[in-house]
């Protein structure tokens, strides 16, 4: 759990795409640096991670390391490397506990390293490797890949090829700083990059391969998972370097890192599943360039979570008094937390802090899951891998009062405390109720495992209604025939429906398995197509939520035997706009909120209704 | 009139039977003056105790027992125990130098730690006495210090940009004639 602060802008080096070429003049002072020390031990950091500018220029480097190992943490550096060719440098630097070193290297020889540092900085900086390998260390070498350097991509990798022990990351120019002023000049094309980026680490692997060797690994950053196909889980970025927080020069407290400074543009990512760990583009590179090198739909790429957890790290006392906040009113503060990775809950007069690492959603993901749908439980699961029975095995979690009207409240991660109902069964009384009513021919779209035949059998067996399922999992449908002579059943997925025949319908059912469908428009001209004039769509999903866990049950569950089933975690509005452009019209909206399941509905009519067969 | 001790050296010391006290000379390059004067406060309770220097580089002490008619058994035993206390003390001595470094951290950090941490206004006047980082290169020095360019205004981050990125052409075309001609070092 890193904590990453900025020292100053100064640098020994002038790289033309510098992040910080405003404010290279803006150093903190040494004090700054020692109170921020101390304050990433005060919110559990178990590392320090120094940065710029260039912290290695710093007279006061080795004192912060010391005050970081004093205090009992881990010590990195984001680097240009250059100090660090010094062996005693590096020498004191790992008896104060340097354990990380991201360093950055833009070429991988004099020529093509120098221009692009504007300083003779290489042998330095590659001489610098020499010195840190072999050292135990966590060991990144970056490459910032400009239109400059683009070519020579495999120069790097060859120069790296004798350090097995680093992780080299190639990485797409920021329009920030010296990218942006620049822009014209530096700013290569996404997909091109893309491809000799994916050609340098393939030429890596194989050289890897052929030396028999560890390593290095080879991996990129800030390219967008589509255009690195078959490479997608080499992705790296601050999260996956375990980075937790950060701090500028002259700010208060430490921030979460975010990826707000970049953009997954709805047209092209809108159903994606790698939204999770995937960088889109800059926001910069996407004002000027759009979104055109991107394929232009991404839905059905693949199945994608509905779920994910928060895992226990640390207790606290709290007092019980409903006015106070302990993160506003307390030392942990307000801004070092994640406003979706982060979740507080208050009970009992202890506060738990829960953390959610996944990368299968991204951090606005989260965040939407967590505060506008409120789809945040507590597993209350005991006994077994995971909860099968949400009514019983998980208590909702839901804003304290003491965050209404503060003015945190819409950036804050929020307090949050069980609300001891069930509000499954409460929610799902209306599908019960509309399932109860229902008459005439009734298509089951996707009937899975049957959680609705309490309802459904008495009535068809009644003869009020003629009942068909249909699903694509064969043994699904063979098991509920031998436990449904009610029932017709035929093995079918929704965009293809040829297996009923002319059949047509006065109520079609899609009961938690719209966001299964692979492709929704498809199965919705299917579905028009068999409802008879004045029939009914009912859809009725699950939008995605997240559970906070203890360590042990968050092992098992990732143990456990649940893969990917879903194809999108679409909400009511979603679905909506699906149907109505489908030529539905809605009639009936359930939505999810922060006092809801995470169950929602729909009921939409096509044509004009006939009163006689509404539920 | 002083009387030799029975096993030790006339040169070292003698005993004054009528006056109840003995002599000891001290080699000062053997035993420095804080030793002679732990050993000699261990004597107060039973003797009187004169330091004096009567030559260079030996110290003289003379005990006198507190009660009168000492005998030279007595004072044979009083000069044996005070030259083993002077060892004890001397050895002592050695030991606390050398572990002074430890001794002065460990109490550091624990009146440091009852002390809370320092506030932003202690720090700014701390005194690190981290050793200072040889660095013959010149590594250390921003990249605007080396190549002599300005630093810009603070504040002007327009102007800092224009200004920056123009002493960087400047600059870059200095490091490529360094390279081409080595003729100035231009990491020194």
């Amino acid at each position: 759990m890193k904590a990453l602060i900025k020292v100053g802008y100064g640098c020994n080096d002038h790289c033309s795409f510098c992040h910080t070429l405003h404010v290279r003049h803006v150093d903190g002072s040494a004090a700054e640096v020692h109170a921020k020390i101390r304050r990433a031990k005060e919110l559990g950091h178990t590392m320090v991670v120094l940065s710029g500018g260039e912290p290695t220029i710093r007279p006061e480097l080795f004192e912060w390391a010391a005050h970081v190992a004093e205090l009992g943490m881990d010590f990195g550096l984001v680097t240009n490397g250059r100090l660090l060719a010094y062996e005693d440098a590096v020498e004191r630097l790992l008896a104060s506990r340097l354990r990380y070193v991201y360093l950055s290297l833009h070429g991988g020889t004099a020529k093509v390293h120098d221009l692009m540092v504007r300083s003779r900085a290489f042998e330095e900086t590659y001489g610098a490797l020499a010195n840190l390998t072999g050292k135990g260390l966590d060991l990144s070498v970056n490459c910032v890949v400009t239109k400059h350097n683009a070519a020579h991509l495999r120069g790097l990798v060859d120069a790296v090829l004798p350090y097995p022990d680093a992780l080299v990351k190639l990485s797409m120019v920021e329009p920030k700083g010296g990218g942006d002023a620049l822009f014209r000049n530096l700013m290569p094309r996404v997909s091109d990059i893309a491809e000799k980026v994916a050609d340098a680490i393939r030429y890596g692997d194989a050289k890897v391969a052929e030396a028999g060797a560890a390593g290095p690994r080879f991996v990129h950053g800030a390219l967008p998972l589509c255009l690195m196909p078959g490479l997608e889980d080499r992705f790296d970025d601050l999260k996956t370097h375990r980075f937790r927080t950060m701090i500028e020069v002259g700010e208060p407290d430490f921030f979460p890192v975010d990826d707000l400074n970049k953009v997954q543009p709805e047209a092209s990512c809108a159903g994606c599943a790698l939204r999770g760990p995937c960088p889109g583009l800059y926001r910069g590179y996407h004002e000027v360039f759009g979104a055109e090198e991107l394929p232009t739909d991404r839905r059905g790429a693949g199945p994608r979570s509905n779920s994910f957890h928060w895992v226990f790290e640390r207790r606290w006392e709290a007092p019980e008094d409903p006015a106070h906040c302990p993160l506003r009113d307390g030392a942990l503060g307000v801004t070092p937390w994640d406003r979706g990775r982060d979740l507080f809950v208050r009970h009992g007069g202890k506060l738990g802090l829960y953390r959610a690492e996944t990368r299968d959603f991204s951090d606005l993901e989260l965040a939407e899951v967590k505060h506008a749908r409120g789809q945040a439980y507590v597993d209350a699961t005991r006994g077994k891998a995971a909860p099968n029975d949400f009514a019983r095995d998980l208590v909702k979690l839901e804003r304290a009062a003491v965050c209404a009207g503060c003015p945190h409240e819409h950036r804050c991660a929020g307090l949050f405390e069980p609300r001891f109902e069930d509000v499954f069964t409460r929610d799902d009384a209306r599908v019960r109720a509309l399932l109860g009513a229902v008459e005439g021919d009734v298509l089951d779209l996707g009937c899975g495992e049957g959680p609705y035949a309490d309802v459904l059998g008495p009535r068809a067996e009644a003869g009020a209604l003629r009942y068909v399922g249909v699903d694509p999992d064969a043994a699904a449908i063979e098991r509920l025939r031998a436990r449904w002579p009610w029932a017709s059943l035929e093995v079918a997925g929704g965009e293809d429906l040829s297996p009923l025949g002319e059949r047509r319908f006065d109520h079609v059912f899609v009961l938690r398995s719209w966001n299964h469908l692979r492709d929704p428009e498809a199965t919705l001209r299917q579905v028009r197509e068999r409802l008879r004039p004045g029939g009914w769509l009912t859809v009725v999903d699950n939008v995605a939520f997240g559970l906070a866990r203890t360590p042990a049950q968050a092992e098992r569950a990732e143990r456990g035997p649940a893969v990917f089933e879903h194809h999108r975690n679409d909400g009511a509005a979603e679905a909506a706009a699906a149907l109505e452009a489908a030529g539905f019209a809605i009639v009936e909206r359930m939505d999810v909120g922060p006092t809801t399941s995470n169950q929602w509905l729909l009921r939409a009519s096509v044509g004009p209704t006939a009163p006689g067969r509404q539920a | 009139m002083p009387n030799p001790l029975v096993g030790v050296p006339e040169a070292l010391a003698e005993a004054e039977l009528g006056e109840s006290a003995a002599h000891l000379m001290v080699d000062d390059s053997i035993y420095p003056l804080e030793a002679v004067y732990g050993a000699s406060f261990t004597f107060l309770d039973r003797c009187f105790v004169l330091i004096d220097r009567p030559e260079p580089g030996r110290f003289r002490v003379t005990l006198s027992t507190k009660k009168p008619g000492a005998d030279e058994a007595t004072l044979r035993a009083l000069v044996g125990e005070f030259a083993n206390e002077l060892l004890a003390q001397a050895w002592r001595r050695k030991i606390v130098e050398e572990n002074r470094a430890t001794l002065e951290a460990v109490t550091m950090q624990a009146i440091g730690g009852a002390m809370g941490p320092p506030t932003l206004d202690e720090l700014e006047d701390f005194d690190f006495s981290e050793e200072p980082f040889e660095d013959p290169l010149g590594i250390a020095m921003s990249w605007e210090e080396k190549y002599g360019k300005k630093t810009p205004p603070k504040g002007d981050a327009d102007a800092s940009a224009a200004s920056a990125d123009a002493a960087a052409e400047d600059a870059a075309e200095d490091a490529t004639a360094d390279q081409d001609s080595d003729a100035k070092g231009g990491a020194e």
